[in-house]
């Protein structure tokens, strides 16, 4: 019986010591960071004192620090810089592409006409500009498709994108938006034209040349 | 961030708080974007446009704010020969328009909530549909419409 105690006390301590690395891992930083400020260095006794409670405590209390760790993990996963770290920056894949287009048949579906004159008569409207500077840019090989995707954000956000992306030698390059809107903020679910749908509308009137 | 000035849009010939900037969307969609001065922290962007839907699609018809050289900004700054009017055609997406008394003030962006929200779709800047979103009642003595509780201003303001 005796023997059985010993044997579970010393897993116990084991596996203390194991979460002291751990603990230690995530709060060494935090107490040194204070030493390395010289304001606000505290004395040598009092960080030797902090690290030594933090040693005993984990050893012999770790049961209790799991949901702890838990806890921070948790929050940290939350908190505006993880997020941000996270955070990718946004390209069109292969799965996002929806037709292959040339450029003659993209500028007559983006022509641009206002009965008021709010707006220059050429494909994009007032983004025409834009949209030569994009073209300008295309290797001599690219393939010009258009893309729909439902973006996912770090922060939790999704994003409805569209536009037209290239691809050269297998490879995704650049892409020209020309939609991109928080789904969150949209009409309930079962009024919203799906912008997949739209765009298989478009080619199926557009006819045979896409 | 602090709560942020709202655009305005005229809806059926009423003027309305607009909580969404179309104008964001334009610069970010490649459009070329001024040198505005941010003179404010209640509008970050350093401009407010005003937007009125006509006959179904979306126009911005008057811009305020200054750049960082001093100039007054105008529409023409943003759409150089367009005076009068400008066809929001690149936006594809739901604006809001809070309504009512308020319920919920965030002093964040344009967070806070208000009775009602009427949501305006357009796709390339043609209205498809509209949509009235019930938030709650608010107390009796909550103030009604859209509003900011305190700014700073950096600089000489020109809008609002």
């Amino acid at each position: 019986m005796l023997a059985k105690a010993l044997l579970l006390g010393q897993w116990y301590l084991l596996i203390g010591l194991l979460m002291v690395i751990l603990v230690l891992g995530a709060r060494a930083r935090l107490i040194w960071n204070k030493r390395s400020e010289p304001g606000e260095r505290p004395p040598f006794s009092k960080t030797l004192a902090q690290y030594t409670l933090v040693l005993l405590v984990t050893v012999l209390l770790w049961p209790l620090l799991i949901p702890l760790l838990i806890l921070w993990e948790i929050q940290k996963r939350r908190s505006w810089d993880y997020l941000e770290k996270r955070e990718r920056s946004f390209a069109p894949k292969f799965k996002d592409l929806v037709a292959r287009l040339d450029i003659e048949a993209i500028e007559a579906h983006e022509l641009v006409s206002d009965p008021l004159g709010g707006a220059p008569r050429l494909p994009f409207g007032h983004l025409n500009a834009a949209w030569h500077n994009f073209i300008a840019q295309l290797p001599p090989d690219a393939e010009l498709w258009s893309y729909a995707v439902v973006w996912k954000s770090a922060f939790g956000g999704r994003e409805q994108r569209e536009g037209y992306v290239t691809l050269s030698s297998g490879k995704i390059g650049l892409y020209f938006e020309t939609a991109r809107y928080d789904c969150a903020a949209q009409l309930p679910r079962q009024v919203r034209d799906t912008s997949s749908r739209w765009v298989a509308k478009l080619l199926k009137a557009a006819g045979p040349r896409f | 961030m602090t709560a942020q000035l709202p655009e305005r849009l005229i809806f059926e010939g009423l003027e309305h708080a607009m909580c969404s900037n179309p104008l964001h969307d334009y610069f970010a969609l490649g459009g070329p974007r001024p040198d505005f001065r941010h003179s404010s922290t209640a509008c970050w962007r350093g401009y407010v446009g005003t937007w009125e839907v006509i006959e179904g699609r979306l126009y911005l018809i008057a811009l305020t704010g200054r750049l960082n050289g001093g100039e007054q900004a105008t529409i023409e700054t943003v759409f150089p020969g367009y005076r009068e009017r400008v066809f929001a055609h690149w936006v594809t997406g739901t604006v809001r328009l809070p309504q009512g008394k308020l319920l919920e003030y965030v002093h964040l962006g344009y967070a806070s909530t208000y009775e009602r929200d009427l949501l305006l779709q357009f796709r390339r800047g043609e209205l498809i549909r509209r949509f009235v979103k019930e938030n709650g009642r608010a107390k009796a003595n909550a103030p009604v419409g859209y509003g900011i509780a305190a700014s700073t201003t950096l600089g000489n303001s020109d809008v609002g």
